[in-house]
C-alpha cells in the first residue's frame, strides 16, 4: 500500500470490522466500517477509537494499561477485531487497544503490526510504501 | 466492581505471582473468581472462552509480572 502524507503525518485507509474467532456478540449497527489510521511508530500496541468498537457490536476480552502524552497508567479494554488495508492486507484476529472518542483519526497503527511489515520512508517525495509478506 | 471484566482482572492480579511461577508468557482463561485454563496461545484461550461463555464475560491474559504498559504519544 501506498500511503498519503498528511500534515507530518503518514496515514492509510482502513477497513475495521469483527475478527473470524469472534463475531459480533451484540447486534452491531455496521457490519464494517471504513476510516484512516495513522502509522504511529511512537504507539507501541495498535488501538481503534471505541465509538469504531461499539459500532461493529465488539465486547472486551481483556485489560489493559496506557501512557499517553497527558496521562499514565489508565485501564483500558481490549478487543480482538479485524483489521483491512489496501491492496488485500488483512490482520485478522488482532488484539487492540481502545481509544477514547475524543482523538482526530480512528485508529493508530502501532508497533505490534508494524514489527509484521516493511516501510520504505521516503520523506522529500512524501512517500512510504509498506508491504507485508504474509 | 460492575465494569465489564473487573473481577476477573482483579482474579488475575491476585493469581498473578503464582501464574508468573508456573506458566509465564503462557495465556490464562478467567471468568468471575476462576481460572479456567492455561493455554499456548491467546486464540486457543479465546476459543475456549467462547465454547464455555458468552463473549464479553470472560477474560484472556498474557501472563506476565507486570501489566505490558502500551504508549501512545499522539493521544492528548
Amino acid at each position: 500500500m501506498n500511503e498519503r502524507m498528511l500534515s507530518r503525518l503518514i496515514v492509510t485507509p482502513i477497513g475495521f470490522s469483527y475478527a473470524s474467532l469472534l463475531p459480533p456478540l451484540l447486534t452491531p449497527q455496521h457490519n464494517s466500517i471504513d476510516g484512516t489510521a495513522i502509522i504511529d511508530t511512537g504507539a507501541t500496541k495498535t488501538a481503534v477509537r471505541i465509538d469504531i468498537l461499539i459500532a461493529l457490536g465488539l465486547v472486551p476480552i481483556g485489560i489493559d494499561f496506557v501512557n499517553t502524552a497527558s496521562q499514565m497508567n489508565v485501564a483500558t479494554y481490549q478487543f480482538i477485531m479485524k483489521l483491512s488495508f489496501p491492496d488485500d492486507i488483512v490482520f485478522d484476529n488482532i488484539r487492540v487497544n481502545s481509544l477514547p472518542v475524543n482523538q482526530p483519526v480512528e485508529c493508530l497503527l502501532g508497533m505490534d503490526i508494524l514489527m509484521k511489515c516493511h516501510l520504505e520512508y521516503n520523506g522529500p517525495n512524501h512517500e512510504c510504501i509498506v508491504t507485508v509478506n504474509q | 466492581m460492575d465494569t465489564p471484566l473487573a473481577r476477573e482482572f482483579q482474579t488475575f492480579n491476585a493469581l498473578r505471582e503464582q501464574l508468573m511461577k508456573e506458566h509465564p508468557g503462557k495465556f490464562v482463561l478467567i471468568k468471575d473468581d476462576k481460572q479456567i485454563g492455561i493455554f499456548e496461545n491467546e486464540l486457543e484461550a479465546i476459543e475456549k472462552g467462547k465454547e464455555m461463555f458468552d463473549q464479553g464475560s470472560f477474560l484472556v491474559n498474557e501472563i506476565a509480572d507486570t501489566n505490558d504498559v502500551a504508549h501512545y504519544r499522539l493521544v492528548a
